[in-house]
């Protein structure tokens, strides 16, 4: 019996006593923590993506909650949860500019030809350092997947040796951008309808028409067909200049060789503002930092 | 007989070319000449568009201390200058040139042979650099750079790499058969940058009996020690050539230099001799093609920016269906190529013609953790470690001695399960290269 008893006395009182300690450290080093940094934090999606610029969210909502910063913004939450979070700080979030990202390339396996029977390992940047690339292209997609590994929303697969978003799950972090050697991914801002130029090669018509059936050829059919001047070839490879574009699709139906595709975002419908009724008296519980007039809102 | 310490393999010889004598190819109609043909900045050029070039007449500067001259290996017209592919399997600028047929010598080149006792040390460096001379084992590290070391070091061993280990190549081989005065003399004028009491050795693989023997009877006059060696690759490799014939290690991170030591191969000392003796710079070398898919398998001298595909009409073209594999350099650390359209340059070896299906048809497996890549590692590294840190955190290979890896080739060579040792350590090495360049844009931007 006493077997059992002694170990049994010995582990309890010191675990009594450890518990003491435990308690006298947790209230003499008791860090205090700003509550809404907290808060702001618990509203954030938590993936730690890094696409607001800061190494994950609580950074993000500790520098939100110093600064008061109108632009900051986190582009996966978008405008709703910009408008919880300008609502909670008591400031007018600037309209969030949701990106998703979009890839310069356009030649699959079936429209590019194939430089060499590549058997070396899968990864684009070990083919790069002894091929100018897998396709006879020396610009496009490799299409061996590197930038897949850094996408933590799953948005990014390979189809026919082509890279592909998912823009239903792309929130445009930005994370895969620097993973690809070609740099043929890009973000752009998302809208209902968006077109842009899938080729980044910059030989001359003839030599690209070669090697891909789908690369730009810079034939002009595109800049004399856009009626805002939005579009220029350069290094014969159009640009589509993105403040003046309007996203018509004119340039799209006269490419010859099909190179500016359309992408359709699924917008999130607009919040509307809080309606305001006759009633209000002005009492700040809904709004408790702005000091509006009776019966207005900070938005 | 003598070899290195550590690790090493015994590939088939396969050198088939061995009696073959060298034939000089004649120029082709258009040459291609690249600016980056050595370690180091390419040239930076000095010729225009639509200029008529002699034979031997600059077309590149060197530009910087670690770079080296390119001149024009034939008489004629430059064409155009553009990008164009190159052997190491990047787009490089290269200039090309019609070749008129009359192979009309700029002035003061290839002269008669002068004593280069005549010359200063300073005289014979500036012709050394003039004519644009690079380590043609295959590194092509500039010669010029090479003999003027730093003062504080002092080179007591002068070693001629006549080694050749790789698979297939007899282009050294070839040569000290058939040049051997030629190639004494350059490392007579190589050792003249050195003080009197340098010893020099002349190091051949014992599968090269003819050669060894013709240098014995050659190399006592000039007080030269010949140094028979053990098959074993990769013997040419510099660490390895002075540890087996002096019995020093060049440790990590150290040069040559630093254990007095200095490697010269024997197609460096052939142009040594050519540039200081005769003023000519390096335009031309031989190199061999072979393996079982051409037809006519030979030991060539080609002018360099002869494309690959004038050297397979020269060699009576291709077995129909029998080609699978096309390498510049050896079998073990050449690379393959996916163009015909590639020039020769001054660190080509040899071309090769690869039939075996067995290269191409490898099949990727699981790693056994056999240690039979640590075995043969000449470097004493952990291949298969350095390899799965490539794949997993790259920063960390440094610490295990990434950047000593001379990417022989002799890991994946042993390996059971063919695993692609190399080309995750190569990976690996540009990773690292891009991390580092990443993280100095943010020091710059800040």
């Amino acid at each position: 019996m006493t077997a059992i008893l002694i170990p049994l006395l010995i582990l309890s009182s010191l675990t009594f006593v450890l518990g003491l300690c435990i308690l006298f450290a947790s209230k003499k080093f008791y860090v205090k923590t700003d509550p809404m940094v907290d808060t702001v934090t618990a509203m954030l999606p938590g993936a730690n993506c890094g696409a607001c610029g800061y190494p994950g969210c609580a950074q993000f909502a500790a520098e939100l909650v110093k600064t008061r910063d109108s632009s900051k913004t986190c582009p996966i939450g978008g405008d709703d949860l910009s408008y919880e979070l300008g609502r909670i700080l008591g400031i007018t979030m600037d309209a969030a500019k949701p990106v998703s990202c979009v890839v310069l390339c356009n030649g699959n396996e079936t429209t590019t030809k194939f430089l060499a029977d590549y058997k070396g390992i899968k990864d684009c940047w070990a083919v790069k350092e002894i091929l100018p690339s897998v396709k006879q292209c020396a610009y496009g997609c490799v299409g061996l997947g590197s930038c897949i590994a850094s996408c933590k929303y799953d948005a990014l697969e390979i189809v026919n040796g082509l890279i592909v978003v998912d823009s239903e799950n792309c929130v445009g972090c930005g994370a895969c951008i620097d993973k690809c050697p070609q740099h043929v991914l890009k973000l752009q801002e998302k809208k209902a309808r968006k077109y842009h130029v899938a080729c980044v090669s910059v030989d001359k018509g003839g030599v690209t028409r070669k090697y891909c059936s789908n690369g730009c050829i810079g034939c002009m059919l595109c800049v004399k067909a856009c009626k805002f001047d939005a579009i220029k070839v350069e290094n014969f490879c159009a640009v589509i200049d993105e403040e003046k574009c309007v996203n018509c699709g004119l340039c799209a139906k006269v490419c010859p060789v099909k190179c500016i595709p359309l992408t359709k975002y699924v917008m999130a419908p607009k919040k509307a503002p809080p309606k305001i009724e006759d009633s209000c008296d002005g009492c700040k519980v809904c709004h408790p930092n702005e000091t509006g007039e009776n019966g207005t809102l900070g938005y | 007989m003598k070899t290195f310490k550590f690790g090493g393999i015994h590939p088939n010889e396969n050198k088939l070319t061995s009696v073959l004598a060298i034939e000089t190819m004649p120029t082709p109609k258009l040459i291609a000449v690249p600016l980056a043909q050595h370690i180091g900045k390419p040239a930076a050029l000095i010729v225009k568009v639509g200029e008529e070039v002699k034979k031997g007449q600059c077309l590149a500067d060197a530009n910087g201390f670690i770079s080296a001259a390119v001149h024009s290996p034939t008489s004629g017209k430059i064409k155009k200058i553009d990008q164009h592919p190159h052997s190491c399997g990047k787009f490089v600028k290269t200039v090309f040139i019609e070749a008129d047929g009359k192979e009309e010598w700029a002035e003061g080149l290839n002269t008669d042979e002068i004593d280069f006792k005549e010359l200063s040390s300073q005289e014979k460096l500036k012709r050394v650099k003039d004519a644009g001379i690079v380590g043609m084992g295959g590194a092509g590290f500039p010669t010029h750079v090479k003999l003027s070391p730093p003062k504080d070091k002092k080179i007591d061993t002068l070693i001629l790499n006549g080694a050749e280990c790789e698979p297939y190549l007899t282009a050294d081989h070839r040569l000290m058969l058939e040049r051997p005065d030629e190639i004494l003399k350059g490392l007579l004028i190589i050792a003249s940058f050195f003080p009197k009491d340098l010893k020099v050795y002349i190091g051949i693989e014992n599968n090269k009996e003819d050669a060894i023997k013709l240098m014995i009877a050659k190399a006592s006059s000039y007080g030269f020690e010949v140094v028979a060696l053990k098959p074993r690759y990769p013997q040419g490799g510099e660490k390895q050539l002075i540890n087996a014939i002096t019995g020093r290690t060049v440790g990590n991170g150290q040069l040559p230099f630093d254990v007095g030591c200095m490697v010269n191969n024997v197609a460096t000392a052939l142009a040594v001799y050519e540039a200081v003796c005769k003023n000519k710079p390096l335009i031309e070398r031989v190199l061999t093609v072979s393996g079982a898919a051409i037809k006519n398998k030979k030991n060539i001298k080609a002018p360099i920016g002869t494309m690959f595909s004038d050297i397979v009409d020269y060699c009576g073209g291709i077995e129909s269906g029998k080609m699978n594999l096309l390498i510049s350099g050896g079998p073990m650390m050449g690379k393959a190529q996916y163009s015909f359209d590639v020039p020769v340059v001054k660190t080509t070896s040899g071309i090769l013609f690869i039939d075996e299906m067995k290269l191409a048809e490898k099949k990727e497996r699981p790693c056994l953790r056999c240690g039979r890549c640590e075995e043969v590692c000449p470097l004493n590294l952990k291949p298969i470690l350095l390899a799965n840190l490539a794949q997993t955190n790259v920063e960390q290979a440094q610490e295990y001695g990434l950047s000593q890896c001379m990417e022989c080739g002799s890991c994946a060579f042993v390996c059971p399960s063919k695993r692609d040792l190399v080309h995750w350590i190569k990976y690996a090495k540009i990773m690292n290269a891009n991390l580092a360049a990443i993280a100095k844009c943010k020091l710059q931007g800040s």
